[in-house]
């Protein structure tokens, strides 16, 4: 009944803040507009758009700003500290999903704005005649959504502070901080590499290939979404890692709530399965851009052209490896400073598999590939004989990500093997080590059945006499070289897999299973602000020998 | 700062801005049309837009230049007005901004910005957009290079 009332309430809240944030929104553009902020042309032509534009804004927020501030006054009433209920509504899984989804919302609308905004002045700056922007239209965004948000983290605070908080209630929220810093500083490593491109291109004066060469500002477009990135997609990054940061210090119950997250570790390994993405690609960019000098296909028109496609995507690496090696130590320093063996172990395990794990899906695919021409070259497929550069154009690309991403996976699986020498049975009963097995047997896997999907129907067709398009090589030349390292990689992780299931089962035979006679199941239950998890501590030092006592779900 | 009186607060705030938009934006009244010469592409284009809006369609199909109007003679371009001018089906208002002019001589580009608001009620929306409109010179008048409904591109009709 309760949870119904709270989907009701939270959902008619979120709706109409929604509409309210999009009528204010709109009302203000109309405002800042019409103080300078707007499209600066002469007008041509036309009607009363800013008269509509006014009645529809007035209206939108007529409409949501009453409905919303009755549902968001009966949502604040039931959390208020003067309610037996409040703590029960404070922590509920459903308010917490609203905190998630709206501060993600609103967050999303506010970066919007100000990426808008940016976008505008640069543009404008860089007088580039190509249409006059709205300055007005996305400052405005963002001052209202920004606002919501800043509002919506100050509740939040508050409800932190009036007591401990628990389950979903608790990981919602976080799981949106994390996302939320996670895109972040993808767009702030995005717009570094932008800036890198602009500043690099503008230093050797060689516009990108694909701009009109007449076109003088070609750089504007360039910067002002590059600068975006920075500056949002930073703004964004460096405020949630900062608050983030700030709870796993905090002494009280957040800081206990925080620092064993699930969240936050896979937070660091997402970033390093993606910073170590980002840097074995631009490396292999880098380097195929230099593979391509010697084979007579590199796109660099002269010495200037050639020196930037190598040493941009050099550059751009290097900020997706410092955001690696940064994340990489911090995890390290975290993990050690929680006094936990467990923690220091699963730090350790989440360093090297998931990294391994981007090194063999990059070098896979790329000796794959690599195969495909090869058979190509050596049966006269359609790539070799078309007489172009199309195969050495796909070496240049597959063998540098080849080379990089088995170099990363040999590095990163050295030190797994050098944990497995140690403790063989701590790793075979990982999840972390069972769960990169498994993701590389499916890849494997699901990759050997379309490769062997495609070379079938080829097969099949041939057999019934059906016309087929395309060279047969060329055709059947990758599906091989795919099913070729398809059926190794999965072979090979089938066996580490058998390998320590065997373990475990060992394992758990020497352990023995432990017997139980009787069981039944209680409910503890206290005044707000209880301390359910000490008192259940506590019942457990006064039972009778062989008894136990053990909290199952914690609300 | 209590939760209540945090949202009366807000709800306070939310009406003053709501009535300063209102009373500034109404003081301070719509943004006049420029006239632009009319031996200048942006006065061609300013006229051809007039035609149109008043319904003369034969007059703004006059702005066209020769090559448009043998690919779109009036009953096309007839035509494709009442065609792509019904298809949504309710209001539109629109204006259209002069941003930029480039390239000289007798061929030159015009830059606009164009603003819409169709719909009507809380399913209305806004929107605007960026249009590029070659004008061409022939003899001692502008005309306009490419087969258009209003700013849009004109659909095109097959020829048998």
């Amino acid at each position: 009944m309760q949870t119904a009332r709270r989907l009701y309430i939270y959902l008619l809240s979120g709706i109409s803040l929604g509409v309210l944030v999009a009528g204010l929104s709109m009302l203000l553009t109309v405002l800042l507009e019409r103080i300078g902020l707007g499209p600066s042309g002469a007008q041509l032509s036309g009607g009363d758009v800013v008269g509509q534009q006014l009645t529809l804004a007035s209206a939108l927020v007529a409409v949501s700003l009453p409905v919303w501030l009755i549902h968001w006054f009966a949502a604040e009433r039931s959390v208020g500290p003067d309610r037996e209920t409040a703590s029960i509504e404070r922590t509920s899984e459903v308010r917490g999903l609203f905190f998630a989804v709206a501060l993600g919302a609103l967050l999303l609308a506010a970066g919007t704005g100000v990426a808008s905004m940016l976008e505008s002045i640069v543009v404008r700056l860089a007088d580039t005649d190509i249409g006059s922007r709205s300055i007005g239209g996305g400052l405005a965004l963002a001052v209202v959504a920004g606002a919501g948000w800043l509002y919506h983290v100050w509740i939040r605070s508050r409800d932190w502070a009036r007591g401990p908080i628990t389950g979903a209630g608790a990981w919602l929220p976080r799981a949106y901080r994390y996302v939320a810093a996670f895109i972040g500083l993808m767009l702030l490593l995005a717009g570094v590499g932008g800036l890198v491109e602009v500043v690099g291109r503008l230093v050797l004066d060689e516009p990108p290939p694909y701009k009109d060469p007449s076109f003088s500002a070609w750089w504007a477009y360039p910067l002002a979404s590059a600068l975006v990135g920075v500056l949002v997609g930073g703004g964004v990054w460096v405020g949630h890692r900062l608050y983030a940061d700030r709870l796993v210090r905090d002494p009280g119950w957040r800081g206990a709530s925080e620092r064993p997250a699930r969240l936050r570790l896979a937070y660091f390994a997402a970033v390093l399965v993606a910073a170590s993405a980002g840097t074995i690609l631009l490396l292999a960019e880098a380097a195929g851009n230099l593979l391509a000098v010697p084979l007579g296909i590199s796109d660099g028109e002269d010495a200037a052209q050639v020196i930037g496609l190598i040493l941009l995507p050099l550059l751009s690496a290097v900020a997706y490896a410092i955001a690696w090696w940064l994340h990489s130590r911090w995890m390290e320093a975290e993990a050690v400073s929680s006094g936990s063996d467990e923690r220091v172990e699963t730090e350790d395990r989440l360093e090297h598999y998931p990294v391994a794990l981007v090194g063999l899906a990059f070098s896979a695919t790329a000796v794959a590939w690599i195969i495909g021409v090869l058979i190509d070259a050596t049966l006269g497929g359609g790539r070799a004989l078309s007489g172009g550069d199309v195969w050495r154009r796909e070496l240049a690309d597959w063998i540098p990500l080849a080379l990089i991403g088995i170099a990363v996976w040999i590095w990163r699986w050295r030190s797994v093997g050098d944990r497995w020498a140690v403790d063989p049975v701590g790793e075979a009963v990982s999840t972390t080590r069972r769960a990169m097995l498994l993701i590389a047997l499916a890849a494997g896997v699901l990759a050997g059945i379309a490769a062997a999907g495609l070379i079938l129907y080829r097969l099949f067709g041939s057999i019934f006499g059906i016309s087929q398009v395309g060279d047969p090589v060329s055709e059947l030349s990758r599906p091989v070289g795919v099913l070729l390292v398809a059926v190794a990689v999965a072979a090979y992780h089938a066996i580490q897999l058998r390998r320590d299931q065997s373990m475990r089962t060992d394992l758990d035979a020497s352990r023995g299973e432990p017997v139980v006679a009787a069981r039944i199941n209680l409910r503890l239950s206290g005044p707000p602000g209880a301390d359910p998890s000490g008192v259940v501590a506590t019942l457990r030092q006064q039972l009778p020998p062989g008894y136990d006592l053990e909290a199952l779900e914690e609300r | 700062m209590s939760s209540n009186r945090s949202l009366l607060a807000i709800g306070g705030g939310v009406v003053a801005i709501v009535i300063i938009a209102v009373v500034v934006v109404l003081l301070a009244g719509d943004r006049e049309s420029v006239e632009f010469g009319e031996d200048t592409p942006e006065g061609a284009l300013q006229r051809y837009l007039a035609a149109f809006d008043e319904g003369d369609l034969a007059a703004a199909h006059a702005f066209f230049s020769d090559g448009v109007r043998d690919q779109m003679d009036l009953d096309a371009f007839e035509r494709a007005v009442s065609g792509q001018e019904g298809d949504f089906g309710t209001e539109r208002t629109r204006r259209a901004l002069f941003d930029a002019r480039s390239g000289d001589g007798d061929s030159v580009r015009l830059q606009l910005t164009v603003e819409e608001f169709t719909g009507e009620g809380l399913g209305a929306s806004s929107y605007r957009y960026q249009v590029e409109i070659p004008m061409v010179r022939e003899g001692d008048a502008w005309r306009i290079d490419e087969p258009l409904v209003w700013l849009n591109p004109a659909p095109l009709e097959p020829r048998f």
